[in-house]
């Protein structure tokens, strides 16, 4: 406990203004020291800019919400699932599990899908740019332009990529990905 | 002096105490856990066995217990977020969003358990003719959490989410006699 040594101030200046944010106890202040996952690099800065209220608002699909979308979208229409999708080893090895499985009730196929994402992302697949273990939805930072233009920064120095969804149907927020 | 010895002991105790809090703060951090939005785990109580005239089991043949949402039963956190919701157009029940040709319909957010004690959440369409009962035009589940979702309107059409300011929004449509419910790929 006493190992911990308060950190000096860190100052940003942005257009000619100062603005002034405390880096985290644990040193993520530096941009060698990437957070180890999304939800550690959400918490590393909502720690440095605790005055934007920044609130993770989405968490993203489990695999498991993931295969029962993707279910569902087979077997009511086999056309519109091969459409949405783009061409890839584990659509095509959906496509053929529901084919070569006729008799298989919703939970089975549903099963089946769960097991086939998670082979295709070991290999390294994209399955879905909504699944949770690599992107939130956070509330866009309280402050003016120059504040969000700084924690912006800051995400892309810890290596995350920020797409501003002002417009979005469920409300405005960021869409991190990490 | 005893006096002096008692508050002093007293500060010292109200600092560790304080050290342990924060400690326990950046500790929750340090495992992943940033500050979440109430709506990603809020939880619902399903305890009604009818909604109107309609038995829970008309709705779905399995199900024992249903809770319909609405702004009432929302927690004490989202106390500071009503204001935004009201103004941006969330609701839990929207009334004749698809205007037919005398059949009113009824859109309804709500959470659900069934007989084998595995809960989730629903999206539930209900019609009735002119002075008719309501009949079940379409039912979506999730089984899961028995959590939050909720219905925004928007010039673009009538969209179910279980989150808000979040991408998990799903337009609801009524297509060819029927109801569809369209999630993101």
């Amino acid at each position: 406990m006493a190992d911990i040594r308060p950190e000096p101030i860190r100052e940003v200046h942005t257009h000619g203004t100062v603005l002034v944010h405390a880096p985290t106890a644990s040193g993520a202040g530096s941009q060698s020291q990437r957070p180890p996952n999304i939800d550690a690099l959400v918490g590393t800065i909502q720690t440095e800019f605790p005055q934007t209220h920044i609130r993770v608002t989405g968490r993203g699909r489990t695999v498991q919400r993931q295969a029962e979308l993707m279910a569902e979208r087979r077997l009511q229409n086999r056309h519109q699932f091969l459409h949405t999708y783009r061409p890839a080893h584990h659509i095509t090895e959906m496509d053929h599990w529901v084919t070569h499985h006729p008799h298989a009730s919703q939970d089975e196929t549903v099963a089946a899908f769960v097991e086939i994402i998670n082979r295709a992302r070991q290999r390294g697949a994209v399955v879905s740019n909504h699944l949770s273990d690599h992107a939130r939805d956070i509330s866009i930072p309280h402050g003016d332009h120059r504040v969000r233009s700084q924690v912006r920064v800051r995400l892309r120095e810890l290596g995350a990529h920020v797409l501003d969804e002002h417009d979005a149907v469920g409300g405005p927020h960021w869409h991190v990905d990490y | 002096m005893a006096c002096r010895l008692l508050i002093h002991r007293c500060r010292f105790v109200c600092t560790k105490f304080a050290t342990v809090l924060l400690l326990l703060g950046a500790t929750l951090i340090a495992q992943g856990k940033p500050d979440e939005a109430w709506w990603l785990h809020a939880s619902f109580t399903p305890s009604e066995t009818a909604y109107e005239s309609l038995p829970v089991t008309a709705l779905n043949q399995s199900w024992v217990k249903i809770a319909v949402l609405g702004y009432a039963s929302l927690p004490p956190d989202a106390k500071e977020d009503l204001n935004w919701m009201h103004r941006d157009g969330f609701h839990f029940q929207v009334d004749n969003y698809f205007k037919r040709k005398e059949v009113t319909d009824r859109e309804l957010c709500g959470v659900f358990e069934d007989r084998e004690g595995r809960k989730g959440r629903f999206l539930l369409v209900l019609e009735k003719p002119g002075s008719g009962a309501w009949k079940v035009a379409y039912l979506h589940s999730e089984i899961g959490e028995p959590g939050f979702s909720v219905l925004v309107k928007k010039p673009s059409g009538l969209f179910w989410g279980t989150c808000m300011q979040c991408e998990e929004f799903s337009r609801l449509r009524f297509e060819r006699g029927a109801f569809h419910l369209d999630s993101a790929p």
